[in-house]
């Protein structure tokens, strides 16, 4: 799984890494598929990073939150479906999942919150007073404290893709 | 709903003597009723305690924001109902999240601290991250791999297999194993960020592959239960003021039936946890290593 990087057309080439697909019915049956595939997925993808267990720790962590934002969407049909790439030191998550219309507007929503300048209060404000995390919450601390970049992909019919770009090695403490 | 459902993966306790509630492992709750029992330990700790509530989570390998967030809330919610209370979260700088996630909470609430327990962590170690020190590990490397590469041939070590070098310094042991027996995986694990540098900087150099040098705590290790076929911890275990928590690790580390080789700088044991079905099947007394590694219940091999 040694990839290599390239540019095309000053474009950063990410090269596939790993695939995952699973039904959504099958995947919404266990809470547990959140951490399984997370912390399977950390591993398979981590053998080749300069320290291995940090960065499975860390992709894990931070892997697990999405998935966890893909469940609580509870869509009874479709896909989930996930693809990890690299550049780099740089590991893209594209994660698809059914996501009704009116929830669509949330996701857009907050990733633009996330690409604002007051994504670290918004973030401390909600730690500080919510009484429980919102989907938002969970989706600025990937930005926040694993310093992620969100964006989204593909939006077809019922269907969202999240692109989450995490550079773990460079992460301090 | 599967066995694994079932079982706990995290543990929460409160220790009077030191005023320090601690919660370990993976927790990562679907809501924050799982919860319950653990959040209510931490109000009663709180409740209890009077100056400092230490938060130990130097073993919490995974949160959820889920469970973050009902955490905090006790937390900060304390602050503000007692300002003569303060709290010390203690985490281990090898959780790489950990700092970070927790450290924000001091910027929310100031009677929150947040210390890495291990930042300066075994006073001698600095003296062995001095540059001039590494001639002197190579040549006692060089000394002993005459010896270890037959010794170790007899307990096990054979191409394929996958082994764990804990305290693995700056690896040079962990590449003549791969030179010599081509064990399919090595994980090298050291606390020393500058002998791991050293250490990928040498197995690049020379295009050593199959060694992941990792960033650790020999007592506090991430890595996961029984899997490892062989598990060596060489010329360390003097360093440390309580080797039995790095035995204990080293065997939690090694599969059933899978190998512990441990030397040190006055005598060298090679301890074989031979289990069969859970069961282990004898225990050969063996001076002062053997008194560590009784609760362990290994077969204690000398040669």
């Amino acid at each position: 799984m040694n990839v290599a990087s390239q540019d095309v057309g000053g474009e950063a080439v990410f090269k596939p890494v790993i695939q995952f697909d699973m039904e959504i019915k099958a995947f919404l049956s266990a809470w547990l598929h959140c951490d399984h595939i997370s912390t399977y997925l950390a591993r398979m993808i981590s053998h080749n990073r300069t320290d291995s267990v940090r960065h499975s720790n860390l992709f894990s962590s931070a892997f697990n939150e999405l998935l966890e934002v893909a469940f609580r969407t509870r869509h009874p049909g479709g896909e989930l479906a996930c693809r990890v790439s690299r550049q780099g030191e740089t590991d893209r998550i594209e994660l698809t999942f059914p996501c009704p219309r009116e929830e669509r507007q949330f996701f857009e929503e907050t990733v633009l919150q996330i690409a604002g300048s007051e994504a670290r209060e918004r973030y401390l404000n909600s730690v500080s007073g919510d009484l429980a995390p919102s989907r938002e919450v969970v989706l600025l601390e990937l930005a926040v404290n694993y310093n992620a970049t969100l964006r989204l992909g593909q939006v077809d019919t019922d269907v969202i893709t999240l692109v989450v770009d995490l550079a773990l090695e460079e992460l301090p403490n | 709903m599967t066995p694994y459902d079932l079982l706990s993966r995290f543990k929460a306790q409160y220790d009077t003597n030191n005023q320090e509630f601690s919660i370990s492992g993976v927790v990562r709750p679907q809501s924050i009723d799982e919860l319950a029992p653990s959040i209510a330990l931490l109000k009663d700790s709180i409740s209890r305690v009077r100056g400092v509530l230490y938060v130990n989570i130097k073993r919490l390998t995974q949160m959820n924001n889920a469970a973050f967030h009902a955490f905090s809330r006790v937390i900060i919610d304390a602050c503000r109902a007692r300002s003569d209370l303060k709290f010390v979260v203690v985490t281990s700088s090898v959780v790489g999240w950990t700092t970070r996630k927790f450290g924000r909470l001091s910027e929310i609430e100031p009677n929150i601290t947040v210390e890495e327990y291990d930042s300066e962590f075994y006073p001698g170690q600095s003296f062995l991250e001095e540059g001039g020190f590494i001639p002197i590990l190579r040549t006692q490397t060089k000394m002993t791999w005459r010896h270890e590469r037959t010794i170790l041939a007899r307990h096990g070590m054979q191409s394929g297999i996958i082994m764990a070098d804990i305290c693995c310094g700056i690896g040079d042991f962990a590449v003549l194993v791969q030179k010599e027996f081509q064990p399919s995986r090595i994980v090298a694990l050291d606390h020393s960020r500058s002998s791991l540098a050293y250490a990928r900087s040498v197995a690049a150099a020379f295009d050593i592959r199959g060694i992941e040098y990792t960033y650790g705590d020999a007592s506090e290790m991430l890595l996961d239960d029984d899997q490892f076929d062989m598990v060596t911890c060489r010329h360390s275990l003097q360093i440390f003021n309580r080797p039995e928590l790095i035995l204990k690790e080293l065997y939690r580390i090694c599969k059933p039936g899978g190998r512990v080789y441990i030397t040190n700088e006055k005598n060298s044991h090679c301890l074989a946890p031979k289990v069969f079905s859970g069961h282990t099947t004898r225990l050969r007394s063996y001076s002062k290593i053997s008194k560590w590694t009784s609760s362990l219940d290994p077969r204690v091999d000398d040669t």
